[in-house]
């Protein structure tokens, strides 16, 4: 009786120890790939963050002035004045009606 | 240990001189001896026991101790901590009232040597200098040669240059990775910016601090790791700074000016959404501070908020919105008056004069010394001294910019009948440009004090009245008036009704007492829509001329109003104000 409990115990110790080892070993692994991922992220926000400055840069109001003199005659454009601004209910519908017959 | 022994003699003769068996005492000492072993091998396993079991308990305590600490924990991200992640949260970001960055971060290297390494320095220079052509050739090919082990040669460069010293291939060239401050919009809003450097330099990285504007201001808080990053968001808008800041360039321009500065503040919130003063610099090479001469002939000075000046005849509505208060006139009252008349012993004279009667409307609207200063007469020192300082002309403003709040306006130290009379009219106070927006958005939007503020807010700030409803209902009525029939007619938006008052003061003489009447400080403030009003804005220009074919004209109703009737017509939509409709018509598409 006493052996088969010496036996038993014997081999769940070894069990227990393989377990956690294995335990151990797939830790180390998760976390060495969260290390590499987080590289991964943090190489990701730099790119970004040189994204997103050079998106402001060339988004910077004298530019978009600039473009908008050189293409003025091309598209037709207009300074901002207020009577470009009508409302809604000042269109007249009918002539779009009218135009698509 | 004392052992009985287990026959001992003289009981063993007393038994047997009793006649009985002394061996019942050996087996009586025997088992006595037995018995206190028993007792001590049981003591001892009990302290065993005990001490196991305190072990067990302590062990059990420790897991069950250590599990709560997990289970109640926030959860983490592991290795997080002790990660070599390179993160960009030195500073925050700084953004308009739309998101729009106007102050971000980029990784940059600087470069430094080791002149002990340096394998060919005569190569060494030469290449460098082809890459950083403003580096002196000889000294630093002396100081490569000398015994340093140590020396900056660039504090930040472009990825191009850091290619190009990489290609050099010298052991002794090496890079020192850091953060550095970028201004994608370059020179846009520098004054509210200000600009930043670096501080604590070391191989390894250096602080960057900021040095002027909002950037000095908040360093503080951009600092604050605790703060994850999360930007700084203005109230500035940024097509709105951009359309202010290109017309009054032109404008600039056209009247040949030293500086110009224009505001557009909020009226019920006291939110700055575009200040200029030009002329201006770039914060991404921010010029360093001039340690000689006027400080106001540097770029980096902000005429908008540092700048003092004696702002002329915009001064004139608050003493006519004080009498207004008082109730001792109402805006039809008619003044008579002369072109030249002694008041409370000064003497006082209109350039224009327009008399002999005006109603109290029309001496703003026509802007008559002579009117202005009669009706400062009737208010007197003290209700005018705190009419004024209600209105916050006596302090530095509360705008979270870090000159702003270093910029004391210049008061009378005594203040005498003649400083009460020169006042009235706007001379003897220096106010900046900023502290009149302030007033004339306390006396327009009802009558109520306000905060002026850099940052972004979501409610209405009004602070306590300064004037009653009625008062305010009548200065928007005769400042209106002195654009649709005054001194600012050149003000008048299509779409949009514009009131304001114009402003030129003559300069003091430099060197000299007295004022100069060829060189002048123009002012207009202009506040739309005028029945409820929304905006104020406030334009300024220095030494400013129009010049016609037959004469030289300086007032602001021919310099400033102009642009900042151009300010408004093209702010206004961006602004989502809709224009009044003058006309029914309907919408043709062709």
């Amino acid at each position: 009786m006493r052996l088969i409990a010496y036996v038993f115990s014997v081999a769940l110790v070894m069990v227990a120890g393989f377990w956690a080892n294995y335990e151990n070993v797939k830790t180390l692994t998760v976390a060495q790939n969260i290390k590499k991922i987080q590289g991964e992220v943090s190489d990701v926000k730099e790119t970004l963050n040189v994204l997103t400055v050079e998106w402001a840069y060339l988004n910077r109001p004298e530019r978009l002035q600039n473009l908008a003199n050189l293409n003025y005659k091309s598209l037709g454009l207009l300074p901002i004045s207020s009577n470009q601004m009508k409302s809604i209910s000042s269109i007249d519908f009918e002539v779009i009606k009218v135009s698509l017959k | 240990m004392v052992r009985i022994p287990l026959r001992p003699l003289a009981q063993i003769l007393d038994f047997r001189g009793k006649g009985l068996d002394p061996d019942g005492i050996e087996r009586h000492n025997i088992s006595q001896r037995h018995s206190s072993i028993e007792d001590q091998n049981r003591q001892r396993s009990e302290s065993r026991l005990f001490f196991i079991g305190l072990f067990f308990l302590v062990g059990f305590s420790l897991v069950c101790v250590r599990m709560t600490v997990l289970a109640s924990s926030d959860v983490a991200e592991p290795l997080s901590e002790f990660s070599s992640v390179k993160e960009i949260t030195q500073r925050s970001n700084v953004i308009d009232r739309n998101g729009n960055i106007l102050a971000t971060n980029l990784f940059t290297n600087s470069l430094y040597v080791n002149p002990k390494i340096i394998v060919q320095p005569k190569r060494a220079v030469k290449e460098l200098v082809k890459i950083f052509p403003e580096l002196n050739e000889s000294r630093l090919l002396s100081e490569l040669t000398s015994d340093k082990s140590f020396l900056w040669l660039k504090k930040k460069m472009s990825p191009e240059q850091q290619q190009a010293v990489h290609e050099i291939g010298e052991p002794g060239l090496l890079f020192g990775r850091r953060e550095m401050r970028v201004y994608p919009n370059g020179s846009l809003a520098s004054h509210i910016l200000g600009g930043a450097g670096f501080d604590n330099e070391s191989a390894v990285g250096a602080d960057i601090v900021g040095r002027a504007g909002v950037e000095a201001s908040f360093d503080h808080f951009l600092r604050d790791p605790s703060r994850h990053g999360e930007p700084l968001q203005l109230s500035i808008d940024l097509s709105i700074q951009a359309v202010t800041e290109r017309v009054l360039v032109g404008g600039m321009d056209l009247l040949g000016a030293k500086g110009a500065s224009s505001i557009v503040m909020d009226v019920k919130t006291g939110e700055v959404i575009s200040m200029v003063s030009l002329p201006t610099f770039d914060p991404n090479r921010r010029p360093s501070v001039p340690k000689s001469g006027d400080p106001s002939d540097s770029p980096l000075f902000n005429r908008a908020v540092q700048g003092v000046y004696e702002l002329g005849s915009t001064f004139k509505i608050f003493t006519v919105a004080k009498v207004l208060d008082l109730e001792l006139v109402d805006p039809e009252t008619v003044i008579e008056f002369e072109r030249k008349m002694r008041i409370s012993g000064v003497t006082v004279r209109d350039e224009h004069y327009a008399g002999p009667k005006l109603t109290v409307a029309e001496i703003i609207s026509k802007s008559s010394n002579v009117g202005t200063a009669i009706l400062a007469s009737k208010v007197g020192i003290e209700n005018q001294k705190n009419f004024l300082k209600s209105l916050g002309l006596f302090r530095p403003t509360t705008l979270e910019v870090a000159e702003a709040r270093n910029t004391k306006p210049l008061i009378p130290l005594k203040w005498t009948d003649i400083s009460m009379i020169t006042i009235s009219y706007g001379y003897g106070l220096s106010v900046s440009p900023l502290h009149l927006a302030v007033a004339y958005s306390s006396l327009v939007n009802g009558g109520y004090k306000v905060k002026p503020t850099i940052l972004k807010q979501s409610i209405e700030a009004l602070g306590p009245r300064v004037v009653s409803a009625t008062t305010s209902y009548q200065i928007r009525k005769i400042l209106r008036s002195v654009v649709r029939d005054g001194t600012a007619q050149l003000g008048e938006v299509q779409g949009y009704s514009v009131g304001g008052k114009t402003g030129t003061a003559e300069k003091q003489k430099i060197g000299a007492a007295g004022y100069d009447n060829d060189r002048v400080f123009s002012t207009f403030v202009a506040f739309f829509p005028s029945n409820d009003p929304r905006y104020v804005v406030v334009v300024s220009f220095d030494e400013p001329s129009y010049i016609t074919e037959k004469e030289r004209l300086r007032t602001a109703g021919w310099t400033a109003v102009p642009v900042a009737a151009e300010i408004v017509r093209r702010i206004a939509p961006l602004l989502n104000l809709w224009p009044t409709p003058e006309d029914n018509e309907t919408v043709q598409l062709k």
